[in-house]
């Protein structure tokens, strides 16, 4: 390979984030294009260095070409589209319905998001893996509130002095876990950025769902005596998790990265201040627009981390 | 305006030329690019920049499918064939086309 293709492939390369595997055949692909074009223009008696020149022409500019193939591959089919909206219309519908306290359930709905996700990742996280993948991290959220259930009923037996080995044991487990559980989402997010800072922007947007169930959980008994209707905000948190899943399906199935930003940032604001406005009328705009500053600067911080890597 | 009109032309009708090359035999992104400017005695030129975002959005909607294979010469190169699916569209398109052409015809031909 010539040093004006080698640059060309490693500038196409350093734009195209589609997914090692993915790159690595297309980037295959083009080498062998280089080598016949170049091979047939030599044949027809143009110069070696002219031709290589020639050649790599027809592709554009190496940031058009991946911008290109970035759009084929990030605007999801319908069946793609539909399939990222599943993991919020689950949320809803067991919201909806109070599924969410018949334990097989939402084992069977954990487990089932952890098999698509592990699928997706085979795959080589097609457009529908990060809503997923999302939905996937809501499931270190709720384990982090058994951590700290675990601790708030156990640190006062420790504290008197009156803890056994095994409450001792939970204590140090449920504490080892915020950082264990901090890493795990850090790490995702890292991952996700590398490729694109959207995709991160989608892995995260679930969990804000998850900390206001979890807070309405907390308020409406807890994990041991949990109230169905989370203080009647079960129904809120359905409606909004239903509405989340349209708002994916559209964003998944826009191919401009403008209006996809749009999407995700608009959608997020606008449930979050629908919900807040019902659920806490009392609140006032200043809460309001505080909660939104905080929801924009964490759904957005990935582009702020990509802007670093 | 001549060249602007065949440039749309050509953009509305790449897909359909690329399925309609592989309804013929394999082919690989180098050789559909010649063939294609043989076939059509120089008519249609379709650059690598237009090319490989249409075999890969072709292949992602199943239409077509890309295998790695050797060249005689040893080379591997990836060739694409027409999947069941693409030679669904390819005669919808076929139809579309003829009744496009005709009445296309009808309208701009003078002293009809």
């Amino acid at each position: 390979m010539s040093s004006e293709t080698a640059r060309y492939v490693r500038q196409l390369r350093a734009h195209l984030r589609l997914g090692d595997e993915l790159e690595a055949e297309f980037l295959r692909e083009i080498e062998g294009h280089v080598e016949d074009r170049v091979a047939a223009l030599t044949a027809s008696g143009v110069p070696a260095t002219r031709a290589q020149h020639l050649a790599l022409q027809g592709f554009g500019r190496p940031q058009a070409l991946a911008h290109l193939m970035r759009q084929v591959h990030q605007t999801a089919t319908w069946a793609e589209a539909l399939l990222g909206a599943v993991p919020y219309a689950l949320i809803a519908i067991l919201l909806a319905f109070h599924l969410w306290t018949l334990p097989w359930m939402t084992v069977s709905v954990a487990g089932m998001v952890a098999i698509v996700t592990l699928y997706g990742l085979w795959l080589g996280r097609p457009a529908w893996f990060y809503p997923w993948a999302g939905a996937a991290l809501m499931l270190p959220v709720f384990a982090g509130y058994a951590a700290y259930a675990v601790l708030d009923t156990q640190v006062p037996a420790l504290a008197a002095g009156t803890a056994t080995a095994w409450e001792k044991l939970g204590v140090a487990g449920a504490s080892l876990y915020f950082p264990v559980g901090f890493v795990v989402v850090a790490a995702s997010v890292l991952v996700a950025v590398r490729r694109d800072w959207l995709d991160a922007s989608v892995l995260l947007s679930p969990l804000p769902l998850a900390l206001v169930f979890v807070i309405a959980l907390h308020r409406s008994g807890g994990l041991l005596t949990p109230e169905s209707s989370l203080g009647g905000i079960a129904p809120l948190l359905a409606g909004v998790s239903l509405c989340a899943a349209a708002a994916m399906c559209f964003f998944l199935r826009t191919s401009t990265r403008s209006l996809r930003v749009a999407t995700l940032v608009v959608s997020a604001l606008l449930l979050l201040s629908t919900a807040t406005l019902l659920a806490d009328p009392s609140g006032g705009l200043v809460l309001l627009g505080s909660r939104c500053v905080m929801l924009l600067a964490f759904l957005l911080s990935p582009a702020l981390v990509a802007r670093h890597a | 305006m001549k060249s602007g009109y065949l440039t749309q032309l050509l953009k509305g009708n790449t897909d359909v030329l690329i399925l309609s090359l592989l309804e013929r035999e394999p082919m690989y992104g180098h050789q559909i690019m010649e063939e294609l400017s043989a076939a059509s005695s120089g008519f249609f030129k379709v650059s690598e920049g237009t090319l490989y975002p249409a075999l890969y959005r072709l292949a992602r909607e199943g239409l077509i499918r890309g295998r790695w294979a050797k060249l005689p010469t040893g080379q591997e190169r990836k060739f694409y064939t027409l999947t069941r699916k693409g030679e669904e569209r390819l005669d919808d398109c076929r139809s579309t086309w003829s009744g496009f052409a005709a009445a296309m015809n009808l309208v701009t031909s003078r002293g009809g």
